[in-house]
């Protein structure tokens, strides 16, 4: 029997390992660890009631007592000849009595065997070996060390499996989930089976039944826990599985500390098995029950019978009932806000007449009446061209990109290119054809929009475009997409159509406004050249003036130096008239004595040419 | 006794509950809400029943015996892809348009088509279909032109009704209200050669105005050249006039003057020049015979 559920437990370890490894949830991790664990606890019972045989057949070859109670029930079935006689401390511990502490639990479990192994152990020593009280330590060893190594690898494994990665975004397929999520029942109910078998045993045939089956029990329970964990895995609600990581690793690391805490007595060799966890949890195969009555041992209180969870019990359903009322009837008032009109749809049938305007309206709950309420006053915008990503006002410039992409439409001439950034405003005004008439009108107003742009641009050329009345082309763009609206029946008014930019694409714009640049260009050199005109023509003017008064004023002086002249000779005349040859003496002698003064002369007589003479001068 | 009767009281109130929730359940399995602008096709066991267009309250035997499939009858816009296609005169463009549809025959719809992302599928395969054929027949001075007479685009957009409306009627069960060209492009590769061209287009016209300006300003700054010159000329002339007019009038003055006694002038004249001509650095040799060196040979000249 012992054997079989070994190997349950270990094939369910393995099969979970697999199952762990294929569905990310910690808490098949979890069922992986406690099934070893469990599996290392079979194998400590197993090996503890191996001592006590071997212990027995020793007393019984030495002093052929009669054979001592083996409440091992394989055993029993081998050697029949053993008679179920319980011990009288073994009676006491039923699996649905109240069970004691934890602290106390161990004892009444283990002394029985130990008692009366360890009577006969302490009258009689080993054989072989020297005649020492204590007897030959090695088993009881062995089996505090299988103790401590069980609980501490449980430990250490429950530690470990935060290191492991969980990928909880992970989404494994419905089949495995399915697979993991079936096998995880089957194996909860097989531990159940376990359960429900080791508990129907007496205890009086194998004292370790009940703790076994306590340990069945926990066992089930955190299996369901995993399928649980693995179906939240799988829907993505990660706070369940995470909670269920959590119990369940509590269950565990409890147990492994219940097992740490219990020393093996050396004398009474015996596995323990009354884990104080095992116990609040698995003593009923319900396990709330079993955890009230865990309570009620430990504080002395009756939670069954406390007035506030009976109260709570009781009126968990009016109480419920009464919301899911109170919910429905909430159906039946509709709040309509101040920007929007409503209309009432019974069975789908819009009700005529007025829309329903802003406020409370009160109708058939649902699932008979249903309101359905549009934004109508609210002006909406629609962009055509660009979808501004950039919030907050944008500056529109030829040569800076102003949208990631550029809407470019072909023009008239067949070679062109035009970019044009629009914007529509509208309002519903008519909320039921609104409603009805298109399944998406707002693209259909996008699209209508976006048509009326580009009929406007295919018989134009770029300069036409760009020299284009802006005024008179929104208005007549405005009139189409009203008039395509109404043609689709959309029940909106369009209020505006604003042309935010109409220019060629970014990647030439720069060519553009060079030639507006060159154009300028052109301007301003002419303009310099008439500056420059205007700065020479004056200049020459007042040389040419300056010429001619240089010219007069030379005149005028020479003139009057003439006239001068000619006033102090008609003087001089009148001095010469009086005695011209004085005069002509006077003034003679005047400019020799002027001319010759101080001048080296020669002055020749006469006489020598007169003569015939000759006179030979040389410089 | 009270025990036994709240008991009832309990059982009968849990009975009057669970029979009215399990009415409502049963009500709501079996009744069909067809809304405003929707139909729904019933179908038994997966044949189809009926289709229940009228908008109201309708019924079918619960689940999983009959079952609805609802279809939105309102009006959709569609907007295709761009397409990047061929014209007539083998000028590559992209088109885009937009179709105006609506379910004309929901079992149709429904067998064919199944449900409206579907549908979506369904119509840009006709649509890019329609639109290249169509196209193709038609030069790009149809769709884009400065000659309102070469344009055609209603004439266009009524070819892709005609060409499209029959088969989806037939195959999907759609009616197609309107097909629109909503935008014409050109393709990318394009694009880079149209902007080329129309930066070279733009560099010769500022080639041309800055030239033109170049122009004129030398014109202006030669007119203005010889405008300065002649303007200069004419002060020189003027000048030289003056000059002429005052030499004249000086050799008048000096005229009248010394006509009064020619001898006088022609002496005082003589005496200036003997004034002028005489420098310091002449040597001159003088004759006795003439005064006042006659004092010299002791008498003085005749």
């Amino acid at each position: 029997m012992l054997r079989l559920l070994f190997a349950l437990a270990v094939i369910g370890a393995i099969g979970a390992l697999g199952a762990a490894i294929a569905v990310p949830a910690p808490a098949v991790l979890d069922a992986v660890v406690m099934l070893g664990l469990a599996a290392g606890v079979i194998a400590g019972t197993a090996k503890t009631r191996a001592l006590r045989r071997r212990r027995r057949e020793r007393a019984t070859d030495r002093h052929f007592e009669p054979p001592p109670v083996d409440p091992d029930p394989e055993l029993r079935d081998e050697t029949s000849s053993v008679a179920a006689a319980p011990e009288l401390p073994v009676t006491t511990e039923q699996p649905a009595s109240p069970e004691p502490s934890t602290e106390t639990s161990a004892s009444p479990n283990v002394e029985p065997t130990g008692e009366a192994s360890g009577a006969r152990q302490v009258s009689i020593p080993p054989a072989k070996k020297a005649p020492v009280v204590a007897p030959p330590s090695s088993p009881a060893d062995d089996l505090d060390a299988l103790r401590t190594w069980i609980a501490g690898a449980a430990i250490t494994l429950v530690t470990l499996e935060h290191v492991w990665l969980f990928d909880a975004a992970r989404r494994t397929s419905w089949v495995a989930t399915g697979i993991v999520i079936a096998a995880c029942l089957a194996a909860a109910g097989a531990a159940g089976l376990a359960a429900r078998y080791l508990t129907s045993i007496e205890v009086a045939q194998w004292s370790d039944a009940p703790a076994l089956g306590r340990g069945a029990r926990v066992t089930a329970w955190l299996l369901v826990l995993a399928a649980i964990a693995t179906a939240a895995a799988r829907l993505g609600v990660t706070a369940v599985f995470w909670t269920a990581h959590l119990v369940a690793a509590a269950v565990i690391v409890g147990a492994c500390i219940g097992l740490l805490r219990k020393r093996i007595d050396r004398d009474h060799p015996a596995f323990p098995l009354e884990l104080g966890v095992l116990a609040v949890f698995g003593a009923r195969p319900n396990m709330i029950g079993s955890m009230l009555d865990a309570g009620e041992r430990r504080l002395g209180i009756d939670l069954r019978s406390t007035w506030a969870l009976t109260v709570v019990r009781r009126s968990i359903l009016p109480l419920a009932l009464g919301l899911a009322a109170l919910g429905w009837l909430s159906t039946t008032i509709s709040i309509v806000h101040s920007d929007e009109r409503a209309f009432v749809e019974r069975f789908g049938v819009p009700i005529e007449g007025p829309a329903l305007s802003p406020g409370i309206h009160v109708h058939w709950p649902w699932p008979i009446d249903h309101v359905a309420r549009i934004p109508v006053q609210r002006v909406r915008s629609l962009v055509v061209g660009h979808e501004g990503e950039e919030s907050g006002p944008e500056n529109v410039l030829w040569a800076r990109q102003h949208a990631a992409n550029e809407y470019t439409l072909l023009l008239g001439n067949g070679r062109d290119l035009i970019t044009v950034d629009a914007t529509v405003q509208y309002r519903v005004v008519d909320p039921r054809a609104w409603a009805y008439a298109c399944a998406n009108p707002s693209d259909a107003l996008r699209a209508i929009a976006y048509r009326t742009v580009m009929r406007a641009t295919v018989d134009r050329t770029l300069a036409d475009a760009l020299s284009e009345n802006v005024a008179t082309l929104t208005k007549g763009m405005r009139e189409t997409v009203q008039h395509d609206a109404d043609e689709l029946g959309l029940g909106v008014e369009v209020i505006d159509f604003t042309i935010g930019g109409m220019h060629p694409p970014v990647a030439v714009a720069a060519s553009y406004q060079a030639v507006v640049s060159a154009e300028l260009g052109k301007v301003t050199a002419v303009v310099d050249a008439r500056a420059e005109r205007n700065r020479l023509l004056p200049n020459a003017e007042a040389e040419a003036e300056r010429a001619a008064s240089a010219a007069s004023a030379e005149a005028a002086e020479r003139l009057a130096r003439a006239a001068g002249e000619a006033w102090s000779f008609r003087a001089l005349e009148a001095q010469y008239n009086t005695a011209p040859e004085e005069y002509r003496f006077r003034r003679r002698l005047e400019t020799l004595e002027n001319g010759l003064a101080g001048r080296e002369l020669t002055i020749i007589d006469d006489r020598i040419l007169k003569d015939g003479g000759g006179l030979w001068l040389r410089p | 006794m009270a025990q036994a009767v709240t008991l009832t009281r309990g059982r009968w109130l849990r009975f009057g509950f669970g029979t009215l929730a399990l009415a409502a359940i049963g009500l709501h399995a079996s009744a069909v809400v067809v809304r405003e602008g929707q139909a729904a096709v019933i179908t038994r066991l997966g044949d189809p029943l009926r289709i229940a267009t009228e908008p109201g309250l309708h019924w079918k035997a619960p689940w999983p015996i009959d079952e609805t499939t609802y279809l939105d009858m309102r009006r959709r816009i569609y907007e295709t892809g761009h397409t990047e296609m061929l014209t007539r005169d083998k000028k590559n463009v992209i088109a885009r348009t937009f179709v105006v549809w609506r379910i004309g025959d929901p079992l149709l719809f429904s067998q064919s088509v199944g449900d409206q992302s579907q549908a979506d599928g369904k119509l840009d395969g006709l649509l890019t279909n329609a639109a290249i054929a169509t196209l193709g027949g038609h030069d790009l001075s149809a769709l884009v032109s400065t000659e309102p007479k070469d344009l055609q685009v209603d004439q266009i957009e009524g070819e892709l009704l005609a060409s499209t409306s029959t088969v989806a009627l037939e195959n999907y069960g759609i009616v197609i209200d309107q097909i629109r060209l909503e935008r014409i492009s050109l393709p990318e590769e394009n694009v880079t050669a149209v902007f080329n061209q129309m930066r070279a287009e733009r560099r010769e016209f500022a080639a041309k105005y800055q030239a033109e300006g170049d122009r004129e300003a030398k014109h202006i700054r030669s007119e203005a050249d010889l405008e300065a010159a002649k303007i200069r000329a004419k002060g020189d002339e003027e000048a030289a006039r003056i000059r002429g007019e005052s030499a004249a009038e000086v050799a008048k003055t000096y005229a009248d003057a010394h006509r009064v006694d020619p001898q006088l002038y022609r002496f005082t004249r003589s005496l200036e020049s003997l004034d002028q001509l005489v420098t310091n650095t002449s040597s001159l040799i003088l004759r006795t015979d003439s005064e006042p060196f006659s004092l010299l040979q002791g008498q003085p000249a005749k």
